[in-house]
């Protein structure tokens, strides 16, 4: 195991290295075609930044040092106590879970051997898709086959340009593609009046199409379209902000497409029942495909998400929400919701693990908590055991899974500082168990 | 270190042996004929057992993230078959598509020793390399799929010459890792993706306007040319349909003498025959 002294995050050096092709761990879409610089004064993103991806990159890490208690200790000693901790715990609850492929397999190791349950800190989102993919299924697209192949993308009550900055510049307003669709010029429809539409520009977007209803209401409007599709007498109400003839308008659109797109982010589905909303996309994808070609897309992805759902499948058979108290996985997304069993004092110890943003703080709560967090992460419990990590893709390599699912990217460690991964630290717990 | 396996009942049809009671002795990871006073390490009592070479399952879907789909997609066949840890053994579940260790056990208790996932995209070989490596006990490989490969189409619709076509392969196979090349519905699931519904042996792709038989062709030569062990391995046109043993006969003469593997041929050999005309 490494160096048992305190981490410092690294102090001057006197190099200057340029990395081409680095990946963004900070947004689901997992962008890898930005430029660093790693010089004494820290990471500088040089090229094809976000905001968000430029924050996450640029942001100076305070000191940090593992931590019994809220007292400074040896790394051997924090590890020590957390497995103490685990070891005593009757149902150690493990959450956050943002963090890398090994990371990931880490965690699963340490549940499996403690007994413990496994969630994702947003699960809940994940789970608007996860009801309908499990009970009708769903046909989906990647990024890449979005930008070469969609004439007709519908952005489905979902804000993506604020989601994801990138999305509109890297996938629908490029201006080539692999089979000359951008030729042709691509439609873009949203359906949803508070959506920002200014990413939809470029000579290559034909026409901009708004159903002005409430964001909210697109699960009902789309609901609204198939059932005209099939031919249903259709009178849509006059507080939906749609009229028929812009439904008709739609399906028609739909019917003429060659390969269209249905876009949408579980985030911004934050509504009861959303995944009727999901239903509806994922349904009027099925209803158009004996005549054309549609996909869905979903880009929720934040903080290692898909990474931590497709590792708890293949590993445990069940994507999150994994109960290992009985020795064998036990699958109940009801029982096994970290947030809610905090909320109602189920569990006895929150292992928490946040590698990515520092905001990803754990949930407010009276148990004892261990933090496997990022420097600058601030729980506003003080946790009984803190060690600092690393984050994928900029103080270590790692792997992380893109949100479109087919695609992994593999991260280059850029030497931003010298703290240990999850993974490692993960498995030191695990073996002093 | 010597280990002696003795009084097991042995059969090797390769070596002729069958069913003959005799000690068998490994070294170093080998079968080795013992020194003459060897003294064996750790000796193996197998009286009553048979002793014979691992399985090989040369087409197993256990790697990549169509399998991790399954997974989510199949809760209540994992329910049915949960598996709890011992000291040895990791957790799991599942029957039809277990999670990746009990994978790994299930074909190690059965007396495999080798399993080939044989439909790795390209694009996904990192995550299908992934689930392989948490698939303990057993040797593991896959098989990339190139026959709806954008690049490669594209090579062949431009007829770019044959070297720069070998070239592409053999820089799929070893970014990949590959052991081989796989085609599935060669042409046909591109094709899909442009609408087109159906592509039989020499029908055109409506973008490329390349045949399936000219993609197996051309894939089984470039392997030969490449010296790749595992001969192009075929899952052919109109799997499932009523009637298509004739284009899979087609296809095996369409082979012009190179050699294929011909996979899962049952759901490619189904005739017309019966009320339902449809027969196997």
């Amino acid at each position: 195991m490494p160096s048992m002294s305190p981490r410092q995050p690294k102090g001057e050096r006197a190099s200057t290295e340029l990395f081409e092709n680095v990946v963004d761990p900070f947004g689901g879409m997992l962008c890898d075609d930005l430029v660093v610089e790693r010089s004494g004064a820290g990471l500088k993103v040089v090229k094809n930044g976000s905001a968000q991806s430029i924050a996450g990159f640029e942001r100076k890490l305070p000191p940090a040092n593992p931590s019994v208690n809220g007292k400074v200790v040896a790394l051997d000693a924090a590890v020590k106590q957390a497995a103490k901790l685990i070891g005593k715990a009757n149902l150690p609850l493990f959450g956050g879970l943002a963090t890398d492929v090994e990371g990931m397999r880490a965690v699963l190791a340490l549940a499996e051997r403690s007994g413990g349950v496994v969630d994702h800190a947003l699960s809940e989102v994940g789970e608007r898709n996860l009801k309908i993919l499990q009970t009708s299924g769903w046909i989906t697209t990647t990024l890449t086959e979005t930008r070469n192949r969609a004439d007709l993308i519908i952005i489905a009550g979902s804000d993506i340009h604020l989601l994801h900055p990138r999305f509109f510049e890297r996938i629908v307003s490029p201006l080539d593609s692999m089979f000359d669709v951008t030729a042709q010029k691509r439609t873009v429809v949203f359906i949803g009046k508070g959506l920002d539409r200014s990413g939809a520009k470029g000579a290559q977007i034909g026409e901009v199409v708004t159903l002005a209803c409430k964001d909210e209401e697109a699960g009902r409007v789309v609901a609204l379209l198939r059932a005209r599709l099939r031919g249903f007498r259709v009178t849509p109400p006059k507080a939906s902000g749609v009229t028929l003839a812009e439904i008709d308008a739609l399906a028609e659109r739909c019917r003429k497409a060659a390969y269209g797109v249905v876009v949408w982010a579980p985030p911004s589905l934050d509504f009861p029942h959303a995944e009727l909303a999901v239903e509806q996309f994922t349904g009027l994808v099925k209803d158009l495909n004996p005549t054309t070609r549609f996909a869905g897309l979903s880009l929720g992805g934040a903080e290692g998400a898909p990474t931590a759902a497709s590792v708890c499948t293949w590993i445990s058979g069940y994507p999150l929400r994994v109960s290992y108290a009985s020795g064998a996985p036990d699958y109940d997304p009801y029982r096994w919701n970290i947030a809610r069993m905090l909320k109602d004092g189920e569990g006895d110890l929150l292992v928490w693990i946040a590698a990515i943003s520092p905001d990803l703080v754990p949930p407010p709560t009276k148990i004892p908590t261990i933090v496997l967090g990022t420097p600058g992460l601030a729980p506003a419990t003080p946790p009984s055991v803190f060690i600092p990590i690393g984050t994928p893709g900029l103080d270590h390599a790692g792997r992380l899974i893109r949100v479109d699912n087919v695609m992994s990217l593999p991260l280059k460690g850029l030497g931003r500082a010298e703290i240990p991964s999850a993974a490692e630290m993960l498995s030191a717990i695990e073996a002093a168990l | 270190m010597l280990i002696k396996l003795t009084g097991g009942r042995v059969y090797d049809p390769a070596n002729k042996v069958s069913g003959e009671v005799r000690d068998i002795y490994v070294e170093d990871g080998k079968i080795v004929a013992p020194k003459p006073n060897a003294r064996a390490d750790t000796t193996y009592d197998l009286k009553g057992r048979m002793v014979m070479a691992g399985a090989i399952d040369p087409h197993t879907h256990i790697g990549g993230g169509k399998m991790t789909i399954a997974r989510m997609l199949l809760p209540e066949d994992h329910r049915g078959d949960p598996v709890t840890r011992t000291d040895l053994t990791r957790a799991g579940s599942g029957h039809a598509v277990p999670s990746t260790h009990v994978t790994g056990y299930r074909y190690a208790e059965m007396g495999y020793t080798a399993c080939f996932e044989p439909a790795m995209l390209p694009a996904n070989a990192r995550q299908a390399h992934m689930e392989m490596g948490d698939t303990p006990m057993v040797d593991k490989g896959a098989f990339v799929m190139l026959g709806s490969d954008d690049y490669f189409l594209r090579q062949l619709a431009a007829k770019k010459d044959f070297s720069a076509i070998k070239d592409y392969v053999a820089w799929t196979l070893h970014a990949a890792q590959a052991l081989a090349v796989k085609v599935v519905n060669p042409g046909g699931i591109s094709a899909f993706k442009f609408n087109q519904r159906k592509l039989d042996l020499d029908e055109e792709h409506v973008y490329y306007h390349v045949t399936p038989r000219q993609i197996i062709v051309t894939l089984a030569r470039a392997l030969k040319e490449l010296g790749v062990v595992h001969p192009l391995h075929v899952h052919g046109c109109n799997l499932g349909i009523p009637g298509n043993i004739e284009s899979t006969l087609a296809t095996v003469r369409a082979a012009e003498g190179l050699r294929i593997h011909m996979t899962h041929t049952q759901f490619l050999s189904y005739g017309t025959e019966g009320d339902k005309k449809f027969s196997s």
